[in-house]
């Protein structure tokens, strides 16, 4: 991870702050440390952003908006990105119309554009080794023992050539091979409407909250969704059956439970789970932990998980390394809940809301697939 | 003729010639006993073989060569459930072919029970506990009429029938296509499909069943495909076209579970086979 | 934007499908960058079904897909694609194949 990256990266939370030098005995310092105080106060962004809500979606657009919400914890997804919104930067390359190197000849390469090369070489890979087995099979049937030792040995070649090729970084593999930047002909594939001029293209994408991120980005730092009070965006979320065990409820305490400890947490579909834990973020590392919602009793809107159910989760999540967490929600009486609801609907403020959520409680649980015979140690 | 021994409902197998003979059959089972020496090993088991439920019902089902002995609990069962003609009739039944194999001829005419006639074997049905039991009773299990009672038994011994009957029709209906079929809890399913023995074979299917037209979450859904597609299955959910009406079946299943059984297995199992798209 | 510009979008922008079009306002067709079928190169006319993570779907709901393709076309694709959106917007592609398959090769 680049310095560079590590510091567009280095809010968690929508929160500015201000780093003052370290203060020692000279009097120098102290005004070396008020001049940049004031400084940095008057270079204070404002960085919470408004949301749009529309056709059931939570958006932020623009590309200025899109990143500030990005760069500050990860929160939403670019729709037409894997995670971070790249699409217009990875469009312009594609078309043609921004180099695929920086000055100093640094690759520019997304997310997208690295699982995309890399999935190509593996194709390609397979291809190759499926002609070979080919080969293989007919030298058994016909007994050519020595044509077959020939194959074979071409075969082992290849995997080992293949593996050295997944080691390769992609910087070289580009060069020799490929010619992702500066492609006109894709410009003719792509639809016309696309362009504004001869070097402009349409920003397509925006960024989409998850209905937790939009109450979590409005509740705790003040975003205003469309012209929403912060009862009307929770009964919005809640798809107005404002009961004690709705399931947006429960998804938002536990969202807001890991961000409040400081994980960073995106949505798990991708997994089967609910959500997914990352120790900083998706561009650092993968994630950590796979989250499961549970309710403490079987909600009224929704199956509860059966054990075949779970079975399949936890093997998802432990093929790509992960651990499962069950996280079980206990949820306050209806009465208890009702009370707090109507407090928060008289004053639809941030401090009602926290008094309503501090209602429910977390536990979690690993869960974890147990061999006998491999876990005897 | 192969027996097959009940214990709790479920089918357990220590004879190796009918685990020789079910494989055959492409019933797999599996072996669940341990060794005596070290008990907690589970990489090289042994006998009983158990069978699912379903594999026990296909082979009643579909071979006849192959017949039901109850434990104790369900001779128990058995007994209280039977009145006295069908008593006199079963040691009719026993008695006859007991003369047959030791030589007498008799015709075919004269094996039938005729409830008119005056019974040539009289036993009267006894209440006390120590009198009948599985092991004086082992030479009448056989008969087709026992057969049908026990099957019933067995079949209401199921918490739900009507998912039993569907998981059996959706088994039945991949054996008949030529998978083997085992549990599939591991792989997140109610099966998994082998293309041929698993001894020689990586599976290709996890099945999931759809009960009574039931709708399956998309999330679900996704969730199996991603898992089949990442340990070179395919997800597959199966269901009947038809719903079974279990409560309104009862009287047939009681009369001849194994022809309604086979009349169910002609009505359709539909299909639908998961996996990536290779791409999003 | 309805669930069938979503994912038209996505397969038009983010996977650069081509002559994407949406028919009989239920089912998405166009066409790959690249054939989904293994060791085809030609180019094949697939079809998306857009729906909703949230969404449950029965045997016969499925089944009614090929069926209004059927009618529709007078052609019953042997495999749909279905284009799951989930929560946070990201679109996964699965096929759903009428029957019982082999797994494709990986």
């Amino acid at each position: 991870m680049s310095k560079k990256q590590s510091k567009q990266y280095d809010r968690p939370l929508p929160i500015n702050i201000i780093n003052l030098p370290v203060v020692t005995h000279n009097p120098i310092s102290w005004i070396w440390c008020l001049g940049s105080y004031v400084k940095q106060w008057f270079q204070l962004k404002q960085s919470v952003v408004d949301i749009q809500y529309c056709d059931g979606i939570f958006k932020v657009s623009g590309s200025h908006y899109m990143n500030e919400v990005w760069n500050s914890g990860f929160i939403g997804k670019g729709i037409l990105s894997r995670s971070e919104p790249t699409w217009l930067h990875r469009t312009r390359r594609r078309l043609g119309l921004d180099p695929l190197f920086d000055e100093s000849g640094r690759l520019l390469l997304t997310n997208e554009e690295t699982v995309q090369i890399r999935r190509e070489e593996r194709k390609k890979f397979k291809l190759k080794r499926e002609e070979l087995e080919a080969q293989e099979n007919y030298f058994k049937t016909t007994g050519d023992m020595t044509s077959l030792q020939k194959v074979t040995k071409l075969k082992r070649i290849l995997i080992e050539d293949n593996k050295q090729l997944q080691r390769k970084p992609l910087r070289e593999l580009i060069m020799e091979n490929y010619s992702v930047a500066g492609d006109k002909k894709e410009q003719t594939r792509a639809d016309s409407a696309l362009f504004i001029d001869e070097t402009h293209i349409k920003d397509l994408e925006y960024l989409q909250l998850m209905p937790v991120e939009a109450l979590f980005l409005s509740f705790c730092f003040g975003s205003k969704v469309n012209d929403f009070d912060l009862f009307q965006l929770f009964q919005l979320c809640m798809n107005r059956s404002l009961e004690v065990d709705n399931s947006f409820i429960l998804l938002y305490m536990v969202y807001h439970h890991y961000k409040s400890h400081g994980w960073c947490v995106k949505s798990g579909t991708k997994f089967g789970s609910d959500f997914l834990l990352y120790r900083r973020g998706p561009p650092f590392q993968h994630a950590e932990f796979a989250v499961l919602v549970q309710p403490d009793y079987k909600p009224s809107d929704s199956p509860s998980n059966e054990w075949i159910d779970i079975s399949a989760i936890s093997r998802v999540v432990g093929g790509v390394n992960k651990t499962l967490l069950l996280t079980y929600v206990t949820q306050p009486t209806k009465d208890a809940f009702q009370q707090a609801l109507t407090m928060f609907s008289e004053s639809p403020t941030p401090h009602s809301l926290r008094n309503l959520l501090e209602l429910y409680h977390i536990d979690e649980f690993i869960y974890r697939r147990w061999l006998p015979s491999r876990n005897r140690a | 003729m192969n027996k097959l021994p009940i214990s709790r409902n479920e089918g357990l197998i220590f004879d190796i010639q009918t685990i020789k003979n079910l494989r055959l059959l492409g019933i797999v089972g599996y072996l669940s006993g341990t060794l005596p020496l070290s008990t907690q090993q589970n990489n090289f088991l042994g006998v009983p073989l158990r069978l699912l439920f379903e594999e026990l019902l296909y082979v009643v089902v579909h071979h006849s060569e192959y017949y039901i002995v109850p434990d104790d609990v369900m001779f128990q069962g058995l007994y209280a459930s039977l009145t006295n003609n069908d008593l006199q009739q079963i040691q009719f039944q026993a008695k006859m072919s007991q003369l047959r194999t030791n030589g007498k001829k008799i015709p075919d005419s004269a094996m039938i029970y005729n409830t008119e006639k005056e019974p040539v074997f009289h036993e009267i049905k006894n209440t006390s506990s120590h009198l009948p039991n599985v092991n004086t009773w082992n030479d009448h299990f056989n008969q087709p009429e026992v057969q049908t009672k026990l099957l019933f038994q067995l079949l209401q011994s199921r918490p739900n029938l009507s998912h039993s009957l569907a998981d059996y029709l959706i088994f039945s209906h991949l054996r008949k296509n030529g998978y083997f079929i085992t549990a599939g809890l591991r792989f997140g399913g109610k099966f998994v499909a082998y293309p041929g023995d698993p001894l020689r074979y990586h599976s290709h299917l996890i099945v999931k069943p759809v009960y009574n037209g039931e709708k399956i979450e998309l999330k679900k859904l996704v969730n199996g495909g991603r898992l089949a597609t990442a340990v070179k299955k395919v997800y597959v959910i199966a269901g009947l076209t038809n719903k079974i009406d279990v409560d309104g079946v009862e009287p047939q299943l009681e009369l001849d579970p194994k022809e309604f059984i086979t009349s169910l297995e002609a009505s359709p199992v539909k299909t639908f086979s998961f996996e990536w798209a290779g791409f999003g | 934007m309805s669930l069938l510009d979503v994912v038209q979008t996505n397969l038009e922008h983010f996977h650069f499908w081509t002559h994407v079009n949406i028919l009989d306002d239920f089912v998405i067709q166009g066409y790959p960058k690249e054939s989904l079928t293994k060791n085809t190169a030609q180019d094949t006319l697939e079809f998306v079904y857009p729906a909703h993570i949230s969404q449950n779907l029965s045997l016969s709901d499925i089944e009614g897909i090929f069926n209004r393709i059927d009618r529709l076309l007078g052609v019953r694709p042997k495999r749909i694609v279905i284009g799951v959106v989930t929560d946070d917007g990201s679109v996964v592609y699965y096929f759903a194949h009428e029957g019982l398959i082999k797994p494709s090769k990986v």
